[in-house]
């Protein structure tokens, strides 16, 4: 650590996480320490119920941490109010999920501007960018569809222009190829490195995939609740 | 052992408590409403057949008389050499004013001649026959003296005609069957000779009771050899037509009530369907999975319907507890109608008939089934794939709305020709009503869609993205949100009609009333009815009230019962009419320019419209009246407007009155001043000259329609407290559907919470879309109320009543509706958005 070291986007420090089950307490998250610097690309890899998606919540400020300490962007999150850490999230982090989470009521264009009429920048330059990012996810002909008629590769590259369209510091994906087929996971990764790498934004993914896991500069494994630095695999 | 399946569906009920409460509640409202005006409707029925068995004791027949039977009768009959058991009788309502108000029927009965007929009154324990023949005595039942709080020597008065009159206990009856317990709660026992010194009826008896032979050919004899002893005024009739002929009043009242009670059910049908079809959506997923692994459709069937009849069973159980509640409330109100308009009861205890509950039993677990039935079918005949997409059922519904819409054109065509083929039948006129709500029912998702697409793009230019997601997401959700509409819109609506039909009737019983109240003050006497002068004026009085020097005209009324030949009666009105009174009726079949010089000098008279309705009378056709010289033919005038009796009435003239029948007294005066003559003033000193003992009302004409109106009020408390547990229904069934629908898309709900929405925001969506929910069935409510309106008004109530109405349509009652559909709405989804704005977007995300 140095002293002109740059701000981290994030950073965890002590954060657990238990939930109260019927008869008893379980907890999820021990004791994670975690930075993220900017422009930094993160690879989250754990087997199923290790805590990466609560790793995410917590992060992310949709859900607070039992303990420890969640900064963001020099902020700490884990004292922010409800309102606090809901405005962080819409000016400066995207999702992604597993299972694109599109809204079903609104069309591929409205479910991009949706963000943008959120954090009060839905004018000409936020519709601009919002064709501009379907374009470079090759939807522009599908804008004015509902999600029920996109594929699921499709649906995933439009929920990735999505959040990215009001432009965030940082952007967490939660198995965002958990449910495509080689084919539609290798253009969705494709998209991070396109649109992230350039403007210099973090990226926190979560996956199971090698192929995902080679696009990070770093890759954590979260076994237990605990998270450990980990090699890079052999696919890199 | 309980099976996996039952487990499963088990645990989703109770898991989803609100959700089954709402069903049960929906259930049991609907169960209530219908047992409640039943028992209440059937209570007063019973009880006044009780009564009117109890007090006829085994008397087989009866011998009547126009206007009263003599006396002579009486002897003439005791003279015949065979005669059979008789007893005379002299009865009547009287209004109790000390110890306190109530009405009690006065019962005089000769003691000696009791023995064959009522046994309370001859061998009861505390009964002495003989005690009755001294002066004022009265009797009571012990139970109706510890009510009233007096005891032996206390005394009683009563208000006879204008004037207060008194007996005193003189003994306390215990009877000893329970039919005579109830008949005496009611009843106060005095000797006739006493009666008819109270009545001021010294010669007259009310009837003469008889037991004539049971076997037809010697009953024929009887009656043939009796019939010559009689004058022409009497006639011999079977005991039970009285009560017949009094519980026939009330048969259109009846049905009324009854079928509030099915409106009530109707929308309680809805709600359940509402509730099934969501229990059964909500678990599409689970029923895919099922199916996949190797459950059949029959099973799966069976498992909707067995928790339909589980949450029926239940619903209904609770149901017949709270109607019994219900019907305790209802049956003041009922009696109230019922002794405010055609007959006095009082009813000491409900009347649980077996019918009403296995009838609402039947209904309640009947309907939840038939509510279950189309989704329970959905989910059987849905392929395992299909299931698991939530979509396909939305997907289907919108392919469906076309048919759905041209059902409901059609079944809107069916009704309105069932409304002209009917006739005059009235259950068939209520069947096409409800046919109408359904066809409406059938109408309201093309009606939704239709309405979404031009709502959307002015939801999104208003609110942007998140009043298109309130606006889309009730087209989405298509199959639960349009179930939801339709079942307010159609609640709201049939309150709408309801209140149309009243504002109707009110303003044209005002302007009715202020074209006929043309005399400046009205005298009349305290009444057991509040639309028949009953007690009659004091000669006295009349010659005084007639005498003040302000006063220049008069017009005079008697009100009666016409004996018809046929041995019914009509209500009637012996009338002297000042030429300004007369100016006032407004005839819809006949010419006043022949009625009028015709009314006096011959046998006619004129016909109220429902008079003339009931009895499909017209100028020309003549009614067979039994007057004292026997039956004659009265020509009927003339048709009128009139709205002071459904049963409707017949107005002759004094003059003919007093021809046929001979007597002078009359029942209510108005009076008319000379210009420039204060009213009130003149009301006051009117007031001071009643002679003392006498108890009259002298009321200007505004305080006769004022207290018009307050009876014509009263008369719609039961109407307004059935649309209140209507709306209440609704409500209960918006919640429901809202908490199902939104609880659907917790998840969609989640993700905007994690993209950045704030709670206050997702709370403004989920109001948005209820509150747009609300607009949508108020929107659709108007029109469906107006044309339940335009039904009650020109069907129903034409049907029933007879009247004609001038139809009112307030927009007070349209945005009233409105607002209420709104209005539930939003409350309805208050807690959902309570709930959603606490909704951690974790754990709604956690399911990933």
């Amino acid at each position: 650590m140095t002293e002109n070291r740059p701000q981290p986007v994030a950073r965890l420090r002590g954060v657990t996480k238990s939930y109260v089950e019927v008869d008893r307490t379980r907890e999820v998250l021990h004791g994670i320490d975690l930075e993220l610097a900017r422009g930094e690309f993160a690879v989250l890899v754990g087997r199923s119920g290790s805590g990466k998606s609560s790793l995410i919540h917590v992060l992310s400020g949709i859900d607070l941490p039992s303990s420890g300490h969640v900064e963001l962007f020099g902020e700490d999150m884990s004292r922010a109010s409800e309102e606090r850490r809901t405005d962080v999230r819409r000016r400066r982090i995207g999702l992604v999920f597993q299972f694109f989470n599109l809204l079903p009521t609104l069309t591929i264009e409205e479910n991009l501007l949706l963000p943008l009429e959120l954090c009060g920048k839905l004018d000409a330059a936020g519709r601009r960018r919002a064709l501009e990012l379907l374009d470079a996810v090759g939807l522009s002909a599908m804008r004015t569809k509902f999600p029920d008629r996109l594929s699921g590769g499709e649906q995933q590259r439009a929920a990735v222009a999505r959040a990215l369209v009001h432009d965030p510091e940082l952007v967490l994906a939660d198995e965002p190829t958990g449910n495509l087929d080689d084919h539609n996971a290798r253009a969705v990764l494709g998209l991070f490195s396109r649109l992230l790498r350039p403007s210099g934004k973090t990226l926190l993914m979560v996956t199971h995939s090698a192929e995902a896991e080679a696009i990070g500069d770093r890759v954590f494994e979260l076994h237990d609740g605990r998270i450990a630095p980990r090699a890079r695999s052999q696919s890199k | 052992m309980i099976s996996l399946l039952s487990r499963a569906s088990l645990r989703y009920l109770t898991r989803h408590p609100a959700q089954l409460v709402l069903a049960i509640l929906g259930v049991a409202v609907g169960v209530a409403v219908v047992v409640g005006i039943d028992t209440a409707a059937a209570s007063a029925r019973r009880s006044f057949e009780l009564a009117t068995r109890a007090i006829s004791g085994d008397a087989t027949h009866v011998v009547r008389g126009t206007p009263s039977v003599p006396e002579s009768v009486y002897t003439a009959l005791a003279l015949e050499p065979h005669r059979p058991p008789a007893a005379p009788i002299v009865q009547r309502s009287l209004a109790l004013v000390e110890p306190r108000s109530r009405t009690l029927d006065l019962l005089g009965v000769d003691p000696f001649a009791e023995g064959p007929f009522r046994s309370y009154t001859s061998g009861g324990a505390g009964f002495d026959g003989a005690a009755l023949l001294r002066g004022d005595g009265a009797w009571l039942s012990a139970a109706t003296a510890t009510e009233l709080g007096i005891e032996l020597g206390d005394e009683l008065v009563f208000l006879v005609g204008s004037q207060r009159r008194s007996l005193r206990l003189a003994g306390m009856v215990e009877p000893s069957t329970e039919l005579a317990r109830s008949a005496l709660s009611d009843v106060v026992l005095v000797d006739i000779a006493t009666a008819q010194s109270l009545l001021g009826t010294r010669g007259e008896l009310s009837r003469i009771d008889l037991v004539l032979p049971t076997e037809p050919t010697a009953l024929a004899e009887s009656t043939a050899r009796l019939s010559r002893l009689l004058p022409e005024s009497c006639v011999i009739e079977p005991a039970s037509r009285r009560s017949e002929t009094l519980a026939g009043m009330t048969r259109a009242f009846d049905i009324n009530l009854r079928a509030l009670g099915f409106l009530a059910l109707l929308v309680g049908v809805f709600l359940v369907y509402n509730t099934m079809t969501f229990a059964v959506v909500q678990r599409r997923p689970l029923w895919g999975t099922l199916r996949s692994i190797g459950a059949t459709r029959g099973e799966l069937f069976r498992r909707v319907c067995a928790e339909a009849l589980a949450i029926g069973l239940t619903g209904t159980v609770l149901g017949l507890g709270l109607g019994l509640l219900l019907a305790q409330a209802l049956v003041k109100l009922v009696t109230q109608t019922i002794n405010d308009l055609y007959y006095v009861v009082s009813v000491r205890e409900l009347s649980l008939e077996p019918a009403v509950f296995a009838e609402a039993a039947a209904l309640g677990i009947g309907a939840t089934l038939l509510g279950a039935l189309f989704p329970a079918l959905d989910a059987m005949r849905t392929a395992p794939r299909a299931i698991l997409d939530r979509a396909a059922g939305e997907a289907r519904l919108r392919s469906r709305i076309g048919v759905l819409a041209l059902a409901g054109f059609l079944a809107a065509a069916l009704s309105i020709l069932l409304l002209r083929a009917s006739g005059d039948n009235l259950p068939l006129g209520f069947a096409a009503l409800f046919l109408m709500l359904f066809s409406a029912a059938l109408l309201v998702p093309g009606a939704t869609s239709l309405a979404c697409r031009v709502v959307a793009p002015l939801a999104g230019l208003a609110a942007g993205s998140l009043g298109r997601i309130a606006t889309r997401g009730i087209t989405s959700h298509l199959a639960r949100s349009s179930v939801a509409i339709a079942a307010l819109a159609i609640a709201l609506s049939a309150t709408a009609g309801m209140g149309i039909l009243v504002d109707s009737f009110r303003a044209t019983v005002v302007k009715w009333l202020d074209t006929t109240l043309v005399a400046d003050v009205y005298i009349s006497s305290p009444s057991t009815f509040s639309n028949r002068e009953s007690a009659l004026l004091s000669a006295q009085l009349v010659e005084r009230m007639s005498a003040d020097s302000r006063v220049i005209g008069t017009t005079s009324f008697r009100d009666i019962d016409l004996e018809l030949a046929a041995g019914d009666k009509v209500f009637a009105t012996a009338a002297a009419l000042h030429p300004k009174s007369r100016d006032a009726y407004r005839f819809l079949e006949g010419d006043p320019a022949v009625i009028w010089p015709a009314f006096t000098t011959r046998d006619t008279l004129i016909v109220s419209e429902s008079l003339a309705r009931h009895r499909s009378l017209s100028p020309g056709s003549t009614l067979e009246v039994r007057t004292r010289e026997g039956v004659r033919p009265f020509e009927v005038l003339g048709v009128f407007r009139d709205y002071w009796s459904d049963q409707g009435w017949a107005m002759l003239a004094r003059e003919t009155w007093l021809r046929n029948w001979g007597d002078e007294r009359i029942s209510a005066l108005g009076l008319f001043l000379a210009p420039g003559a204060d009213v009130d003033a003149t009301i006051a000193s009117l007031r001071a000259a009643v002679p003392s003992g006498e108890i009259v009302k002298v009321r200007s004409g505004t305080e006769l329609e004022a207290a018009s109106m307050e009876i014509f009020d009263r008369t719609f408390s039961v109407t307004r407290v059935l649309r209140l547990l209507a709306g209440v229904v609704a409500i209960l069934g918006v919640v429901g559907a809202l908490l199902a629908m939104e609880l659907e898309r917790e998840r969609e709900m989640g993700v905007l919470r994690a993209i950045g929405l704030s709670p206050a925001g997702l709370k403004r969506v989920v109001l948005g879309q209820t509150g747009l929910l609300g607009a949508l069935a108020g929107l659709f409510a108007v029109p469906i109320g107006i044309a339940v309106a335009l039904v009650l008004i020109l069907v129903i109530n034409a049907r029933s009543f007879g009247w004609t109405l001038d139809i009112q349509i307030s927009p007070r009652v349209l945005l009233e509706t409105f607002a209420l559909a709104l209005g539930s709405a939003l409350i309805a989804g208050a807690y959902p958005a309570w709930r959603m704005a606490r909704l951690s977007p974790a754990q709604t995300l956690r399911g990933e």
